[in-house]
């Protein structure tokens, strides 16, 4: 997908939480190791954030902004078009959905809210890479 | 097996979200700081203060909610380094 960055979209499946088919914006992340999702994007998804993050983190993602939590979901199907259409579907065992530190303000809140979705090593490591003109492609 | 209707779906969606890229500079000046929905290609553009508001009035549109590209598009442009 042609931007400043590097966006994928992909059809988002967790069966045991009843999500059947939902696409999701993932940024390309070379710098991150697992798949992410943001709690906008969990909400939209229809996963109860509140009850997902009464338990106890799982990871602790660190960035150039800050550090986060991450709570898992398991067993993720994420399915891709490819240039023909072409369904290309990736299992994953996890996905993480970032729980971000309360805003010190109102600009940082703004700043946090821009903060994609990323698709991470997990992922990309299957594919090789080929840019050109401003797109990348991922081939197997 | 992956249904024909969830590929149209993505399809649609990705039409929204190249869309909404491409016109974020134009939103950023009429709705900043807002949640905003892109659906049907751009022609229907809903937004709201709030995550949770976009997501409710989403529900009571008439549009295909799942196939809408949703972002935050906020008043400032952020450079990303992830």
């Amino acid at each position: 997908m042609k931007g400043q960055h590097i966006f994928v979209t992909a059809l988002f499946y967790c069966d045991h939480l009843g999500i059947s088919g939902i696409p999701v914006k993932f940024l390309v992340d070379t710098g991150n190791i697992h798949t992410t999702l943001t709690e906008a994007t969990a909400k939209r998804l229809g996963i109860d954030t509140a009850k997902l993050f009464s338990g106890k983190p799982q990871l602790r993602i660190s960035g150039v902004g800050g550090s986060a939590e991450g709570y898992t979901l398991a067993n993720i199907r994420l399915v891709f078009s490819d240039s023909d259409g072409t369904p290309v579907e990736e299992k994953l065992q996890v996905v993480f959905v970032m729980k971000l530190p309360k805003p010190r303000d109102e600009n940082e809140r703004k700043a946090m809210e821009v903060i994609p979705d990323l698709i991470g090593l997990d992922v990309i490591r299957r594919y090789s890479f080929r840019f050109e003109k401003n797109l990348m492609y991922l081939e197997k | 097996m992956i249904e024909r209707a969830d590929l149209d779906k993505l399809n649609e969606y990705t039409v929204n979200t190249q869309w909404l890229l491409e016109n974020m500079d134009k939103l950023r000046e009429k709705l900043p700081d807002r949640y905003v929905a892109v659906c049907e290609g751009g022609k229907r553009v809903l937004d709201a203060p709030s995550m949770d508001e976009l997501l409710e009035k989403l529900t009571k549109s008439t549009v295909h909610a799942e196939s809408c590209a949703i972002d935050f598009v906020s008043r400032e442009v952020y450079a990303l380094i992830v």
